[in-house]
């Protein structure tokens, strides 16, 4: 009834007007309207971002620094903040070790991830078996158990694994010419441990996004390769494999990214400092002493983000794809 | 769509054999049960290696699991499991078996204070011992060798010296074979002068008082300014006392009361001796005075003037002359190089500035913050100095030396990490706290000329003069004011002596005494060393703890530990070995207090398996019975039960776990102390999803109709801008919000402040912590809202709004009749994922606000914005009130299992998702 723009539409109309034929003011009322809101909507996204900005290139580097314009004399103490960071106080924060970490244990997730993950979906796309929807329906509720809570349980697992080392020559001496103190690796405090605990939720988060691809590539392809002899391994190796790998690559980059972002329980697991991942190091050091190091917080947080920040923009048509088929963020 | 039912089909089942295929077929054997194997192999050395170790849960479900991995590749109708087999293994042992774990303990009342299994918790209470009353006490020492292997110096109070290695029997020590004789009674009282001399330091007390009881006298000695007492009275052995202006020391011993009058500190009478006023009267009779033990400290009536250390084979050099010409002696370490140098103790500090470096010859530390970091600043006619600590990376303090000024340390930023206002008024100005160097201080500026040796800062207070600083000349004597001081403890030695070695008058030892830092508490205020060359140096240990005598700094081996650093790595390391490490197996040691151990170490809890009972040696054989059964007393927190508990009500800990039954999921209805907070926090966890769904859904579409007319210019790069917030790490962003929003610093607040007058209480206030966590959740998720929406609007064809237009429909209809169902039909299940996903974001709630601000009065911690999963994750990882409930964290974990699931179960049930599953696709 109203004359108002409401958010539906475009622009005003009455009962007579078809919605596709508008006048040329009106026209332009609705783009300025229009325009208006996304200038707020865009101030209002990135807001912090030039905030954040600012802080990493003032050399003052306080949180309580009132102004977005740094002052300084000489443009290279822009820099001040990242070169303390990445060059300088390497003693206090281990960032080098930070970065490396954290791409290891994004990196070997997501490859080893994407692997169990394809092979379960391809098994659940093109086999029926028994017990076939109670295991997808497994893997779904799995998906919701609040995996934080069950801390104290991976905890006392990846200790007692920390154990195994010194355990397994005392136990079995005649195994003790083989130096076991490769298992730490996967014992609590170190990239390894952390690795196989996001691999046991990985099932749960992208089996079913991966099952809806599989579904997607038609049966023909395979059944006419069974035909000619082929095993399932190679179907699925030299066939099928090669179709998804594109969206297999939005998957990868999404739980790369996902990884690489985690940080609940990578603060939990990971003790010493130079264990950390960039996200627990950076939660660190700000908790430590907020006020005092936040232009370094700044330049950290720089740092990590602009990487995902350009993959997202450049890969979006296809996360987004990837998005409205199964949450993975959000 | 097909149906085809494409049973499991196993690769042997395939026909077509050729010769390649037939070689892949011998390899795929090959990698298949070589691989099987090894991962047997491997899983049975873990199995086994987890019994050994007493980790029979894990061990069970490796071997599950192992056998699961064996079933679904040996078993041909298994074959589509096969491919499941390396994710499904994964998942079982680090998703699975944590949920039955969990499911497990939360029936237990598994937490902090009962841990451990009831079997494991005999076994740590059984291996308990005492020091019983009749034992034998030591002070002691630590003597390290590297860095796993330490010894003992004990002295107990009849002076006997034992030094103990771990698992060896105790080695007595005649303190006479370390070369130096003591006198046949350590302290010497002078009647006259009423002063008393200690000579194995060279200390003389004069604030000494006496007391008499009608037949003997006992003696009452002020050290260390007040606040340690040193006491002789009759049949007892003489010792030190920590005193502090009485505060704490309401007797002696048994029967030795002490009184004080009103407002002072010198006790009027000790049991029953009364003080004596005028001590000169008494001294006839005071002039046979003996008191202490036999073998042990004694005090006998002389004149300090006559008694130095007599040291075995050396003779003391009475005229200082035969020594000129030396210029340093060298002594084993920790004396190493002493220089004869005069000494100039009105100058605290020496400038050396060829060094940069500062020496504050008072200093209280360990060496290293006696030097620093020198800049020099000048106005022309006057110098200036600013120094900073060396060893500290991030300057908090600086010294300033200025001309005819005390000397003065500064403090560069107060608690919140700003500059000083100390320094303003000193009109210093900080170029930037990393470096903590002034530009200017007042109008002195930084030069890069060096002042001569004439330059004399500071006053009367301390002075700081130029000279040379070395590293060797720790240990510096002045013959001529018969003086000597450690740069390094900044200790004066005011008593000291040398020897000559008999035959060989070139070897020349050394007794420093009364060695005497002011500025350092207690008994390490006081020090004193013999040093014979090539021999020994022998300490009286300047430290806390001192037991009676020189102690050798090196013993068989064994080094010392002397400086506070090395007795702390030392005393730590000793604390995770505990004193039983030491002695022989029955002959241990056992710690009585924290300067003191005890000797024999005997086990203290006896324990009745029939009964399940614990008597306690030490405390009149009190019975302590197993309680397994839980009962609730009203008002208490948490069920009592799972300890060993005496009639008297008091408990052993550690406690172990019980069955508790369904008590944990009960309880916040059971125990009223925990309704409140939960129903607080459940409504909020419910209202703070639900807001989160609506306000990011609503401004997510409202971009995505803004962006969906193809009239709008660069949408493209709009769209771009607009899903920033989405791509930046979560925990980055909210850290960010976090410091915009700080009440007092923050950008944000202040932002408003400026324009509005009003400073918002973010994160102090409920309900202004509930907005700020609304708000920076529609930050971080309205684009992931925009995102999905406008690919669902697009995904509406036009020509229902054609044949809506046709009808009429004007715009508001055609979004609330049209628009809105159709998104809402494609979105909905993501719409439900979204709530879930917020009703467990632990990182927004962790991040922002930790739950903060507290809930006043909570029995168990709980802030106003935790919501289920924070508050849980509080009560399993505990803090420091109440401590870590595993078992009730579990229960609330499964409630939160059990809501999110149906939620989901729901949501598949009604939607495609779900039809795929049920269809053969």
């Amino acid at each position: 009834m109203s004359n108002q723009a409401t958010m539906s539409s475009g622009g005003t109309g009455d009962k007579q007007k078809s919605a596709m034929v508008m006048s040329q003011r009106e026209k332009v009322f609705s783009i300025t309207f229009r325009m208006t809101i996304i200038v707020i909507a865009i101030i209002f996204a990135l807001f912090p971002v030039v905030f954040v900005v600012a802080s990493a290139i003032n050399p003052e580097g306080t949180l309580s620094t009132r102004s977005l314009i740094p002052n300084v004399d000489d443009p290279s103490e822009l820099l001040n903040n990242f070169r303390a960071l990445l060059v300088d106080e390497l003693e206090i924060y281990p960032f080098w070790n930070w970065i490396l970490n954290s791409f290891v244990v994004a990196s070997v997730t997501t490859v080893l991830g994407v692997m169990i993950t394809a092979l379960s979906a391809y098994s659940f796309s093109r086999f029926r078996f028994k017990g076939r929807r109670s295991l997808l329906l497994g893997i779904l509720l799995i998906q919701v158990f609040p995996n934080l809570l069950a801390m104290v349980s991976l905890f006392i697992i990846l200790s007692q694994v920390s154990r195994l080392a010194v355990i397994i020559p005392q136990a079995m001496p005649f195994l003790s010419f083989i130096d076991w103190n490769w298992l730490n690796f996967f014992g609590l405090n170190s990239a390894g441990g952390l690795i196989l605990v996001y691999l046991g939720g990985v099932m749960g988060i992208n089996t079913w996004l991966m099952k809806g691809f599989f579904d997607s590539v038609p049966r023909d392809i395979d059944e006419s390769a069974m035909v000619d002899g082929a095993t399932h391994a190679q179907t699925y190796w030299l066939l099928i494999f090669p179709l998804i790998r594109p969206i297999l690559a939005v998957v990868a980059v999404l739980s790369f990214i996902g990884t690489f972002n985690e940080f609940v329980l990578a603060r939990v697991l990971l003790r010493d400092r130079e264990s950390w991942t960039l996200m627990v190091g950076l939660f660190n050091f700000i908790n430590a002493d907020f006020n005092r190091d936040w232009g370094k917080f700044a330049a950290g947080a720089l740092v990590a983000a602009v990487p995902v920040v350009v993959v997202y923009l450049a890969l979006q048509d296809q996360i987004v794809g990837g998005l409205t088929q199964g949450a993975v963020k959000g | 769509m097909v149906t085809t039912t494409n049973t499991a089909r196993s690769p042997q089942g395939d026909l077509a054999v050729s010769n390649t295929n037939g070689l892949m077929k011998i390899i795929g054997i090959v990698l298949k049960y070589g691989g099987l194997m090894l991962l047997d192999g491997f899983a049975l050395i873990l199995i086994y290696g987890f019994f050994y170790d007493g980790a029979g849960g894990l061990a069970v479900t490796i071997a599950l699991i192992t056998i699961m991995a064996n079933v679904f590749v040996l078993v041909p109708s298994l074959y589509p499991l096969k491919w499941m087999t390396p994710g499904l293994m994964l998942a079982s042992l680090l998703v699975i078996y944590p949920i039955i774990l969990t499911v497990q303990t939360a029936f237990t009342n598994y937490g902090d204070g009962n841990l451990f299994v009831k079997e494991r918790v005999v076994d740590i209470i059984k291996a308990r011992g005492y020091v019983p009353d009749s034992a034998t006490t030591y002070k002691w020492v630590p003597f390290q060798l590297n860095d796993s292997e330490y010894a003992l110096w004990l002295v107990d109070d009849a002076g006997q010296t034992l030094f103990v290695l771990p698992g060896e029997a105790p080695v007595v020590i005649d303190r006479n074979t370390l070369g130096y004789s003591e006198a046949s009674s350590r302290y010497l009282f002078d009647p006259n002068t009423a002063e008393l001399f200690d000579t194995q330091t060279g200390t003389n007390y004069s604030d000494v008082q006496v007391y008499f009881d009608g037949t003997s006298y006992g003696l009452w000695v002020f050290k260390d300014n007040g606040r340690n007492v040193l006491y002789a009275f009759p049949n007892m052995p003489i010792a030190e006392t920590v005193f502090f202006q009485g505060r704490n020391l309401p007797r002696l011993a048994e029967g030795l009361e002490i009184t004080y009058p009103q407002g002072e500190t010198i006790p009027s009478s000790i049991g029953a001796f009364t003080r004596v006023e005028n001590i000169a009267e008494q001294a006839e009779a005071l002039s046979s005075l003996s008191l202490g033990v036999e073998d042990g400290d004694q005090l006998t009536i002389g004149n300090p003037d006559s008694i130095v250390p007599s040291l075995t084979g050396f003779t003391r050099i009475e005229d200082w002359n035969a020594l000129a010409g030396i210029n340093s002696l060298e002594y084993p370490r920790p004396l190493g190089d002493v220089l004869f140098q005069p000494i100039d103790l009105s100058a605290r500090f020496i400038y050396d500035p060829q060094q940069a470096l500062v020496n504050d010859q008072q200093s209280t530390g360990a060496g290293i913050d006696a030097y620093f970091d020198v800049t020099v600043y000048s106005n022309g006619s006057e110098y200036a100095l600013w120094m900073i600590q060396l060893g500290s990376t991030e300057p908090n303090r600086a010294l300033l030396a200025l001309p005819n000024q005390p000397i003065q340390t500064l403090t560069l930023k107060d608690n919140r990490g700003n500059i000083s206002p100390e320094l303003n008024t000193l009109n210093i100005v900080l170029r930037d706290l990393t470096s903590g160097l002034p530009e200017s201080i007042g109008d002195f500026k930084r030069t890069s000329s060096l002042p001569d040796e004439s330059l004399v800062l500071g006053n009367e207070t301390g002075l700081l003069k130029v000279g040379q600083i070395s590293d060797s000349d720790r240990f510096v004597v002045d013959l001529e004011q018969r003086i000597a001081i450690d740069r390094v403890y900044g200790f004066t030695f005011n008593a000291i002596e040398f020897y000559a070695k008999d035959g060989d008058p070139n070897t020349i030892a050394i007794w420093l005494g009364n060695g005497n830092n002011p500025k350092r508490a207690g008994s390490a205020q006081f020090a004193a060393y013999i040093g014979i060359p090539n021999e020994i140096t022998l300490v009286n240990n300047p430290s806390r703890v001192r037991p009676t005598g020189f102690i050798p700094s090196t013993y068989d081996g064994y080094t010392q530990l002397i400086s506070e650093s090395e007795r702390t790595a030392g005393i730590s390391f000793l604390q995770t070995v505990s004193f039983d490490y030491f002695g022989t197996e029955g002959d241990t040691l056992g710690v009585k207090d924290t300067s003191t151990v005890g000797r024999p170490y005997i086990l203290r809890y006896q324990y009745d398996e029939a009964t399940q009972t614990f008597t306690d040696l030490a405390d009149n054989n009190k019975q302590y019975v197993a309680d397994d059964v839980c009962d609730i007393p009203e008002g208490a927190i948490g069920p009592v039960c799972g300890f060993f508990t005496s009639a008297q009500g008091d408990s052993l800990s550690p406690g172990y776990r019980v069955n508790v039954g369904t008590y944990n999921f009960t309880r916040f209805v059971t125990e009223p102390a925990l309704r409140g907070p939960m129903l607080d926090i459940f409504i909020w966890t419910v209202v703070f999803a639900a807001l989160s769904v609506l306000t990011t859904f609503t401004v997510g579409l409202f971009m995505a109709l803004i962006l969906n007319d193809p009239a709008i210019p660069g949408r493209k790069l709009i769209r771009s801008l607009l899903i920033i917030p989405y791509t930046i790490p979560g925990v980055i962003s909210i850290l960010v919000w976090q410091g915009m929003l700080n009440q007092n610093l923050g950008f944000l607040t202040n932002l408003i402040f400026d324009i509005t007058g009003t400073r918002i209480p973010w994160f102090a206030d409920p309900v202004w912590a509930k907005v700020a966590i609304i708000l920076v959740n529609l930050w971080l998720g309205y684009p992931y809202m925009m995102l999905i929406s406008s690919g669902a609007l697009q995904a509406i064809p036009s020509e229902v709004y054609e044949a809506a237009a046709v009808d009429g429909a004007n715009p508001q209809q055609r979004f609330w009749r049209i628009t809105l169902p159709l998104l809402l039909v494609t979105l909905g299940p993501l719409l439900i994922g979204s709530f879930v996903f917020n009703f467990n974001n632990y990182m927004l709630i962790a991040a922002l606000t930790a739950g903060n601000p507290p809930i006043a009065n909570s029995p168990v911690p709980a802030g106003y914005t935790d919501i289920l999963i924070s508050y849980t994750y509080r009560l399993a990882f505990g803090n420091s009130q109440g401590g870590a409930d595993y078992g009730y964290a579990a229960a609330i974990t499964i409630i939160i299992f059990v809501l999110v699931a149906i939620v989901t179960l729901i949501q598949y049930r009604y939607t495609k998702t779900w039809e795929q599953v049920g269809e053969n696709v």
